[in-house]
């Protein structure tokens, strides 16, 4: 993921603020408008305050440990860029506020956050956040997230003809036979279109809108766990399969796969209304029927990937909404829906173990009305 | 009479999941009515003991294009029930569900039928698919039937309008309805189970005629979980 011309944004006035600017290098070569504030200059209040002027990216480190010590300055990155937000509330250039450290566990309530950096986000009041350990998938996300507000910007949505506009961004071509369903589905998530076009419109709502509300959960686009559920193959050995671009399923998909706005900001999504189009087409009418999927599915993955002999395989996640990676799949009569606390409404609840439930009763208090009954059932 | 028992838990989740899957073929509104109805369960149960959608507010689908018009349907149940127990309630009397396809291009009255579950003194098969036209009601013919709950009804309602589109989206859903959907189909299968058994015993007469004097009992049916 290296900062190829392609990968060059020289349009972003970007202001990066660390207590050590070792770091910096990273982005000056991604960003050409760039400036770094070293926390640790005497005068780096006043560079800051001019570097801030018209910025629309700020990068700031959440340790600020290195810094001065002095009362009333800010503890850490979070108070930092509120600061700066409070500064500025009216700046026309609606700047992006993001958190880049290598200490990001050491931000409270670890459990909550762990590998959920959209929570995280959250969390920090960012629009998102970067570990330095993955610096360059940290600088990649940034290229895309100002490459999104540009696209945004330059193309503000018509109130009258949001179908279109949702094409246009979302990239759904016109002659796909499932666009029909996949712009339901896009409208069904709600996008903050109201957000997108008048005086007062805010291109950040509609990216947190991507990175905290879609991006993570199965919505109208999956990732390629997903993916495998419905094809019925083994998600682990298939997502490696997805990932390699040259494997004969990668290219059957390519077809479905998201190439919208934001696509690839956190690995590559395919569109769900697209993905059951095509395994539909692929058995004539007959996916419902395993041994259908299985003779149209199997000779894609070179013998590579196994299928799932479940009758109604579904993935299953922890009390957090995530994938339980030693323990991914049951058959549905094993496991009942959940309601983790952050999970979006309009996505399809997920799915957990009914013996994990029964042994931790903050899961058990968070099994879906339902399918409490099961529980009981089953205990 | 021996009566037909089913889980209390199981039919709110089936209409509940109902509700969900066919939101978009019946409008957010009806899907809402038919969750409603999933509440009206343990309502009618813990009051007058009729549980329904009544026929002057039935549920309606969306429009479905057909060689014969522009077709729309509507389903209403009344089915008197009662408590077994915290977990399970049978059917008490009547319980019938009634289907109506409407054709917008078409002056015709609309089809009808009612779906029901027959009382042991009534003529014909106890689960049973009966035509309804303008006039008062035969009382024959009664066609066998296995569809059983309003559910079962509106599924197959839903899957004659609109076809491949929802057999399709059923697909499209199928991580979301895994649960209740296995629930449906151990119920189906039990009570096709049921109905071979009890043609295996005819004797004397045809298979068909055992069927329709079947009363539940020889062999026992019961569907919930008591």
């Amino acid at each position: 993921m290296s900062a190829g011309m392609e990968d060059v944004d020289d349009k972003t006035k970007v202001v990066y603020i660390d207590d050590n600017i070792e770091a910096a290098g990273l982005f000056e070569d991604a960003f050409t408008n760039f400036t770094a504030i070293d926390l640790r200059e005497p005068e780096w209040a006043k560079h800051l305050e001019k570097a801030f002027e018209g910025a629309e990216l700020i990068i700031t480190d959440w340790n600020l440990d290195g810094m001065n010590r002095e009362p009333f300055l800010p503890e850490d990155g979070k108070a930092l860029n509120e600061v700066l937000r409070a500064k500025s509330r009216r700046n026309p250039e609606n700047p992006l506020y993001t958190i880049f450290s290598g200490r990001l566990s050491d931000v409270p309530d670890l459990e909550h956050h762990l590998n959920r950096p959209h929570i995280l986000a959250q969390d920090l009041d960012a629009d998102w956040v970067g570990s330095k350990d993955k610096g360059l998938e940290f600088r990649h996300q940034l290229l895309l997230l100002c490459r999104a507000r540009r696209q945004l910007r330059e193309n503000p949505a018509p109130p009258e003809q949001t179908a279109d506009y949702w094409r246009l961004l979302f990239g759904i071509g016109t002659d796909l036979e499932w666009s029909e369903e996949a712009i339901s589905d896009v409208d069904r998530f709600q996008p903050p279109v109201q957000h997108l076009y008048g005086d007062g419109r805010d291109e950040r709502i509609f990216l947190r809108w991507m990175t905290r509300l879609v991006s993570p959960y199965p919505t109208f686009l999956l990732d390629s766990y997903e993916v495998a559920i419905r094809l019925r193959l083994d998600p682990r050995e298939a997502s490696r399969l997805l990932s390699d671009e040259a494997s004969g399923l990668s290219r059957a998909l390519v077809p479905v796969q998201y190439k919208g706005i934001l696509a690839g900001f956190t690995g590559e999504r395919w569109w769900r209304a697209g993905i059951s189009d095509w395994i539909w087409r692929a058995t004539d009418g007959n996916a419902y029927d395993p041994e259908r999927v299985r003779e149209k599915v199997m000779p894609m993955t070179d013998g590579r990937v196994a299928f799932l002999e479940e009758r109604d395989p579904v993935l299953l996640r922890d009390e957090r909404g995530r994938l339980m990676e030693d323990d991914l799949v049951a058959d549905a009569s094993q496991a009942v829906r959940i309601q983790p606390d952050e999970w979006p409404a309009s996505a399809p609840w997920p799915w957990a173990r009914i013996v994990t439930i029964l042994r931790d009763p903050i899961m058990r208090a968070i099994v879906l009305p339902d399918d409490q009954h099961v529980l009981m059932e089953k205990s | 009479m021996a009566e037909l028992h089913f889980s209390t838990d199981q039919i709110q989740r089936e209409m509940n999941g109902m509700a969900d899957l066919a939101e978009e073929f019946l409008g957010r509104a009806h899907s809402q009515q038919l969750r409603g109805a999933a509440y009206g369960l343990a309502k009618a149960l813990s009051t007058n003991g009729i549980w329904q959608i009544p026929q002057g507010h039935p549920l309606e689908t969306t429009t479905a294009e057909h060689k014969a018009g522009i077709l729309f349907g509507r389903l209403s149940f009344r089915w008197e029930v009662k408590a077994v127990n915290q977990k399970t309630f049978g059917v008490a009397g009547n319980a019938s569900t009634t289907i109506e396809i409407h054709n917008l291009e078409s002056d015709a009255p609309p089809l009808s039928w009612n779906t029901d579950i027959g009382g042991s003194g009534h003529p014909g098969y106890r689960l049973h698919i009966q035509f309804r036209s303008n006039e008062k009601s035969a009382e024959i013919p009664r066609f066998p039937s296995i569809l059983l709950t309003p559910v079962d009804c509106l599924d197959f309602l839903l899957g004659e309008l609109f076809q491949e589109k929802w057999t399709k989206h059923q697909y499209d859903r199928q991580t979301q309805t895994a649960g209740w959907t296995q629930d449906v189909r151990k119920r189906v299968c039990h009570l096709l189970r049921k109905k071979a058994e009890c043609a295996e015993q005819s004797s004397g007469v045809t298979p068909w005629v055992t069927l329709k004097r079947w009363n539940f009992t020889k062999p026992r049916l019961t569907l919930g979980d008591d």
